[in-house]
């Protein structure tokens, strides 16, 4: 990986006049510490640090969106495989029982802790299936050049259920799940844990900040 | 400091939803149509308030039951920590740390970094701010993580279900240690980082 630091503004600055405020396509701000910089095209990996606070203050794109769009109907797929098949399942003197997603928050959903079964449900069904519904929407339009229909609302919702998106530990707990049990009864990992597997790399690579791009390249203008 | 300027300087602010560079006048991106704000409203005031909060749901989070396992006959409730040393002493050690990590070391480390933080900012201390903006960012990044043992609690409790020979349930200590996650991702939400940086300049 290459490691483009920019040039801050004061010393970039060849303009004749301080650019004007309302060119933001020329501007980009460090969101940790409010540092201002003007932006720069980054190729392929690459990333742009923060001269002050060291954050990341943009990366070269990966993707294309075709490959993008791609990945986000191959995660849709496997997001089904992940909810219909059982993640475990284990037998005990000739007893037999299986568990999906859905079947281990409604563990949580009984008497006083039906609470935690909403966060649960949110973190590991509700906001990744959001995820890679509203990516599609706004991916299948930009593949066509097109803005999708509801697309602010779309983008907003994405960045707000970012953080609440949690397979990365849900796929962990899984494999803990598994170890604890397996000290008292014989466990199989199912179907479904080979797909949250593979899910959780698809999201890590297509739910990123990356989609912000999104902004620029379909030229959505402000008001 | 090495003369890179502050979007406030040139009265331009940051939308954290879309990346766009507003004027610092507007409460609404033009382009996204989400709230901006130069810093985030109240920032001190509401991560203290959702820090003690995760503070105090700590208590019950660690003292309550957060599982019943009945086995063969045998009953026995677990606490977080009880559950750690379970593991330990039954030879499992990585598991052991792992759930050591991610339920008592994670959410402690959370409390006294953001606790850490908006103490210096509050005495708008430039004592090594790259170094604490690191920090918060690595919070922002393992937050999450302390989720594994609810969803562990939920799946074991949901496969051990053999009426008569041995069940599993989720005990109360489970909704608040997940409400201790909830509480803490909120407060590191609500801080805005930038205030660190805000001690350099004098008329804020």
């Amino acid at each position: 990986m290459v490691n483009v630091s920019i040039e801050p503004i004061s010393v970039l600055s060849m303009y004749p006049t301080p650019p004007p405020a309302d060119d933001p396509a020329q501007w980009i701000i460090c969101e940790h510490c409010d540092s201002l910089y003007e932006a720069q095209t980054l190729k392929k990996g690459e990333s742009a640090y923060c001269l002050r606070c060291a954050a990341v203050l943009d990366r070269g794109h990966r993707m294309s969106i075709e490959q993008l769009l791609a990945l986000s109907i191959a995660a849709g797929i496997l997001f089904i495989f992940a909810n219909v098949f059982p993640v475990i399942s284990i037998s005990m003197k000739g007893l037999y029982n299986e568990v999906t997603l859905w079947g281990s928050v409604e563990a949580l959903a009984q008497g006083q802790i039906t609470l935690i079964a909403l966060v649960a449900g949110l973190a590991i069904i509700l906001a990744p299936a959001l995820q890679i519904a509203l990516l599609f929407w706004v991916l299948v339009h930009a593949h066509r050049n097109e803005i999708a229909p509801g697309f602010k609302t779309c983008m907003r919702t994405l960045e707000h259920l970012r953080p609440w998106s949690m397979l990365e530990v849900c796929l962990l707990g899984i494999l803990v799940a598994i170890i604890k049990l397996s000290g008292m009864l014989d466990v199989h990992p199912g179907v479904g844990l080979w797909a949250m597997a593979m899910l959780m790399v698809l999201i890590v690579l297509i739910a990123g900040k990356d989609i912000r791009r999104l902004w620029d390249e379909l030229g959505v203008q402000p008001e | 400091m090495n003369g890179i300027p502050f979007a406030r300087e040139r009265n331009v602010t940051l939308c954290h939803v879309c990346g766009y560079v507003c004027p610092d006048d507007t409460h609404v991106c033009p382009r996204c149509e989400s709230a901006v704000h130069t810093r985030k409203p109240n920032s001190m005031a509401r991560t203290w308030a959702f820090l003690i909060a995760g503070l105090i749901f700590y208590i019950p989070a660690n003292t309550l039951p957060v599982m019943f396992t009945t086995l063969l006959g045998s009953a026995s409730e677990n606490t977080i920590m009880s559950g750690v040393i379970e593991f330990a002493e039954g030879g499992s050690w990585d598991i052991a740390i792992l759930i050591f990590i991610a339920s008592v070391l994670v959410p402690c480390i959370k409390f006294l970094v953001l606790g850490m933080l908006l103490y210096t900012c509050q005495r708008r201390s430039q004592w090594a701010m790259r170094e604490r903006s690191r920090l918060y960012r690595f919070i922002e990044l393992i937050g999450y993580w302390s989720m594994l043992d609810v969803l562990v609690v939920a799946l074991v409790a949901a496969l051990v279900q053999f009426r008569g020979l041995s069940t599993i349930e989720p005990r109360l200590g489970i909704l608040f240690f997940g409400l201790v996650v909830v509480m803490t991702m909120f407060a590191a939400m609500s801080f805005d980082p930038r205030l660190i940086w805000d001690a350099e300049v004098e008329d804020v």
